[in-house]
């Protein structure tokens, strides 16, 4: 076989793989591991119906209608009056739908400050080491040291705005350090690892070193950080609004919950059931599918464990 | 007739089960163990060895199994015992107490957070010994035939204590019991060169002691020349070669034992350069080849036989066994054959 | 010399060890005193703890020396700056011992292999950079190289990954290159044709090669082609060409070692005995006044738990730090 073909049969290989160390291909992967790919629909689908709901794909809520409060479920109307309506005479299932982007977005904010906030801070202080570290780390400590409720809860009252990044802010305000520290332990134990003091030696530059050998280690620890880190976006975002500390001006499941627990009376009247269990519902469920993707990212990202050889 | 067998292996075939595959590890293997010997087992990464010594206690995963065939059968003083066929608790009796093991990478077994007299007085109290001023008295004694001075060593935590001297621990421990057999897998890896040979003078040492018959497994052919009586070569869960130490290294019968044994480093100056390289690798798990396991490799395969039909062992001499089905050219042509 | 690519001089290497509350500091190389020159091997053989792999590690920069000097090519390496120190980086390479800790876990043999290429050519296309790493993978032995290319470390064996190591050195072309017991966590029937391609390589590209290593038993491989120094508790203790210091060994020390080894061959090993007064090895903390080895020596006299002996030349080019002689 002549040079000429073997080369190209191996720049062919060779552009095979780097799509493999893609987005894409690490979908395929996913898709062997059960939990993960449940995980991935469920996520995608909260993505998708956020989607929908922004540009106006699904009907308008319409106006208040108390006289219509808690009608109970119908199949008039197809879907939209599967769950019945809400304590101001709107289909309950679309005034939920709606509430999903707002969610999505805090949470995803939310965990994207905090992760790049952790993992900047947490790489310098690994790696660097020394008197950067130890003030660093003094920083982390003190941070995590503050009790985060009340912060939150003094903020949000502060701030008292549904802005998504201002919500978002809050959340993180204390959130990213407890990432830093594992991040900064974890480089530190990988510092040592032999492949890394084979790229010093072979003279990679201490920035080739942080991104290229340690942050890949890492990958599946961030990438679970990150669902983690929505998830308890949610939590606090929910929390917050269920407990009427932001202002109830935004549509979600937050709001929805502390509207029909206080002025809606849920608890008064069994038609009220679905008004409490639909957010919560899709609460769980977006709380569980997140559970699960973060469950595969080990899979994701190290070859060793893909697929039985 | 006084049995001189002590331990027996007859057809040991064992499976491992993964991820719904059944993956052959040992392949019919059967060998005597003579009371007063010390035999060794020979094998590379991937041969199956460690797999055969843990057999001996029935000490592996849930996902191994042996087929119907295979027995393992230990000639005690009351009488010939199936072990195969123990149920749980007279395995629990059976061990430590007729067989012991000293395991491989065992330098990290001893628990560091008590002192060595305690792993003596726990192991004999578990097994049935009460006395405690006896334990000590026996441990005192054992420690002394491995050569450590007991009083120092039993009041002493395992990180106070050097590689060399853990091993030695775990020698003694697993003679507690008064076992006849002792099974050792990979002793010395992790040891010095003059400590690794000085533990096996001591190996060597009880055993005369004692009255042991001993299995030492290793992938190191240096450890069986100096202290074993019988070689077993091991190939992909087979046997491959088997005789007494001079048949095995003077006039070895299989193209892989020959092949091993020229491509080891001596410090004999003058045959460096002659030294060869046995092309490929030993093939894993499940992917054995059809016929012979070795012919992929072999210099003097013939296509037709090798790759078709497996070998049995054979007699290529009083008491030397080879699968190989030209093992007479094999020997013959010794070094050359690898050229 | 001229052809010294890189030496030490009185070389220390010292490290804190902290027990409790105090740390106490011990040398893990201490006053060595070695040239490593071109096209030549300098094996460096030693126990755990002898301080062999701290010096390897020392003269490729990983480890900082705390005394005494290292030069490469004449030049104080802990003054080098800017390009002289990437010169210097660029040259001292390392071989490591473990091949399976050693590659990078998450990344493909081909990435590694052009990371490394790349470094020291920084205008060179994918296309020829795979080329050349697939030269050089059918030099050290790796075929199909574009089969191993395509592959993840765990996918391929120990001994096929410390050629990836090997390979990796050879992308970058250094004139010094450690080989730390490169082929100690192989099966036996692997180290011989590892330790040829060694050779082969610094017969070949004129590197010069410090194999550092507990397996004498490989040391015939070299001869003729360097030096032996036999280390013990950071010092060097017995120095000479490899043959001599094989064919006669002076140190009681080396005799130990030599007599320790045990070969595949069972008559030779019947003939060999163990004379030392103590077994066990000696802690590096606590080494015994005088002569290191003085504890264990069977040949030991009262001048040698007063002073430590110097090396001193004993035979043409055969240096020996022992009172007998």
């Amino acid at each position: 076989m002549s040079r000429s073909n073997t080369m190209s049969r191996t720049i062919t290989t060779l552009r095979k793989a780097s799509r493999i160390e893609s987005l894409k291909e690490a979908m395929k992967i996913l898709v062997r591991d059960k939990q993960g790919l449940a995980g991935l629909i469920i996520v995608s689908a909260y993505v998708i119906v956020a989607i929908l709901a922004v540009i106006g794909a699904f009907p308008p809520i319409g106006g208040q209608n108390p006289a219509a409060a808690y009608a109970p479920p119908s199949l008039k109307d197809f879907p939209w009056l599967l769950f019945g309506k809400d304590f101001l005479g709107r289909p309950l299932l679309l005034v939920t739908l709606y509430g999903t982007p707002y969610i999505l977005e805090v949470a995803v904010l939310a965990a994207i400050i905090s992760l790049v906030i952790g993992l900047v801070l947490g790489l310098i202080a690994g790696y660097v080491g020394g008197v950067v570290d130890t003030f660093l780390n003094f920083i982390f400590n003190v941070v995590l040291s503050i009790p985060s409720i009340p912060l939150y809860l003094i903020l949000a009252l502060a701030f008292h705005s549904s802005n998504p990044i201002v919500v978002a802010g809050i959340l993180t305000v204390i959130g990213w350090a407890g990432l830093a520290r594992s991040i900064r332990a974890f480089v530190l134990s990988l510092k040592e690892r032999n492949f890394v003091m084979m790229a010093r030696i072979f003279g990679f530059s201490p920035l080739k070193l942080m991104f290229s050998e340690i942050l890949p280690m890492m990958a599946p620890y961030i990438f679970m950080n990150f669902l983690f880190g929505m998830l308890g976006g949610i939590y606090g975002l929910v929390g917050l609004y269920f407990l009427g500390i932001l202002p109830l001006n935004a549509n979600n499941w937050g709001v929805q919950l502390n509207l029909a627990l206080s002025i809606g009376g849920a608890v008064f009247t069994p038609r009220g059931n679905w008004a409490v269990i639909l957010p919560i519902t899709a609460i769980i469920v977006l709380q569980t599918g997140l559970i699960f993707l973060a469950s595969a990212s080990d899979t994701i990202f190290n070859p060793a464990l893909r697929g039985g050889k | 007739m006084a049995e001189d067998r002590i331990l027996e292996a007859r057809n040991l075939t064992l499976y491992y089960y993964v991820k719904g595959r059944k993956l052959r590890a040992l392949d019919n293997v059967s060998f005597e163990l003579k009371r007063g010997e010390t035999l060794g087992i020979a094998g590379e990464s991937g041969s199956g060895k460690s797999t055969l010594a843990l057999s001996m206690l029935r000490l592996l995963p849930d996902n191994a199994e042996f087929d119907e065939s295979s027995q393992i059968i230990y000639y005690g003083e009351e009488g010939p015992v199936d072990v195969l066929s123990l149920k749980e608790r007279e395995l629990y009796n059976f061990r430590w107490r007729n067989i012991a093991m000293v395991f491989q990478g065992a330098l990290n077994s001893l628990n560091p957070t008590i002192r060595v007299g305690d792993h003596f007085l726990d192991t004999a109290k578990a097994h049935g010994m009460k006395d405690e001023q006896e334990i000590l008295e026996k441990s005192k004694k054992l420690l002394e035939m491995v050569r450590l001075e007991p009083r120092r060593v039993l009041r002493s935590y395992p990180h106070e204590l050097s590689g060399g001297m853990k091993q030695r621990v775990l020698i003694a421990l697993s003679l507690l019991l008064d076992p006849k057999v002792l099974i050792l897998d990979e002793p010395t890896t992790a040891l010095d060169v003059i400590t690794q040979k000085y533990v096996l003078d001591i190996i060597r040492d009880i055993k005369r002691r004692l009255d042991l018959s001993v299995i030492l497994i290793t992938h190191d052919l240096g450890l069986i020349a100096y202290i074993t009586n019988r070689v077993i070569i091991l190939y992909t869960g087979e046997i491959v070669e088997e005789g007494s130490l001079e048949d095995v290294f003077y006039s070895a019968a299989h193209p892989y034992t020959v092949g091993l044994m020229k491509s080891l480093p001596t410090l004999d100056i003058r045959e460096f350069k002659g030294l060869v390289t046995i092309p490929g690798s030993m093939p894993t798990l499940g992917n054995v080849p059809p016929g012979c396991p070795f012919h992929p490799r072999c210099p003097i395969m013939q296509v037709g036989i090798c790759d078709k039909e497996k070998p049995e062992l054979k007699a290529a001499g009083p008491d030397h066994r080879v699968a190989c089905h030209f093992y007479s050219k094999a020997r013959e042509l010794g070094a050359k054959i690898y050229g | 010399m001229a052809d010294t690519v890189l030496a030490t001089r009185n070389l220390i290497v010292t490290f804190a060890v902290s027990r409790g509350l105090r740390s106490r500091k011990f040398n893990a190389v201490d006053d060595v005193t070695l040239d490593f020159r071109k096209g030549r091997v300098t094996m460096v053989v030693g126990e755990s703890g002898a301080g062999k792999t701290t010096l390897g590690l020392a003269t490729v920069g990983a480890v900082k020396y705390s005394g005494g000097r290292m030069l490469f090519n004449g030049q104080e390496v802990s003054k080098l700056r800017g390009k002289d120190y990437k010169e210097y980086r660029r040259n001292a390479q390392y071989i490591p011992q473990d091949p399976y800790a050693s590659l990078h876990p998450f990344k493909r043999i081909s990435t590694q292999m052009l990371e490394v290429i790349k470094l020291y050519n920084k205008h060179i296309s994918d296309e020829e950079a795979l080329e050349k790493a697939e030269k050089i993978f059918e030099s050290v032995g790796l075929t199909p190289p574009g089969e191993i290319l395509n592959k993840y470390p765990f996918e391929i064996s120990g001994g096929q990954r410390q050629r990836v190591n090997i390979a990796k050195v050879l992308a970058i072309g250094p004139s010094y290159v450690v080989a730390d017991e490169p082929v100690t966590m192989l099966d036996a029937s692997l180290k011989a044709s590892l330790v040829t391609l060694m050779r082969d390589i610094i017969e070949r590209t004129g590197m010069s090669l410090a194999f550092i290593t507990h397996e004498l038993s490989l040391a015939p491989a070299f001869i003729g082609m360097g030096d032996l120094a036999v280390m013990y508790l950071a010092k060097v203790v017995e120095y000479g060409p490899i043959e001599t210091v094989l064919g006669s060994p002076l140190h009681p020390y080396t005799q130990a070692l030599m007599s320790a080894i045990l070969e595949p061959d069972p008559k030779r090993n019947a003939n060999k005995t163990l004379k030392l007064t103590k077994l066990d090895p000696p802690n590096p903390l606590n080494p015994p006044p005088g002569c290191r080895f003085s504890d264990r020596c069977p040949f030991r006299m009262d001048k040698c738990v007063t002073k430590e002996p110097e090396l001193k030349q004993v035979n043409a080019g055969h240096y020996v730090a022992c009172y007998l002689y």
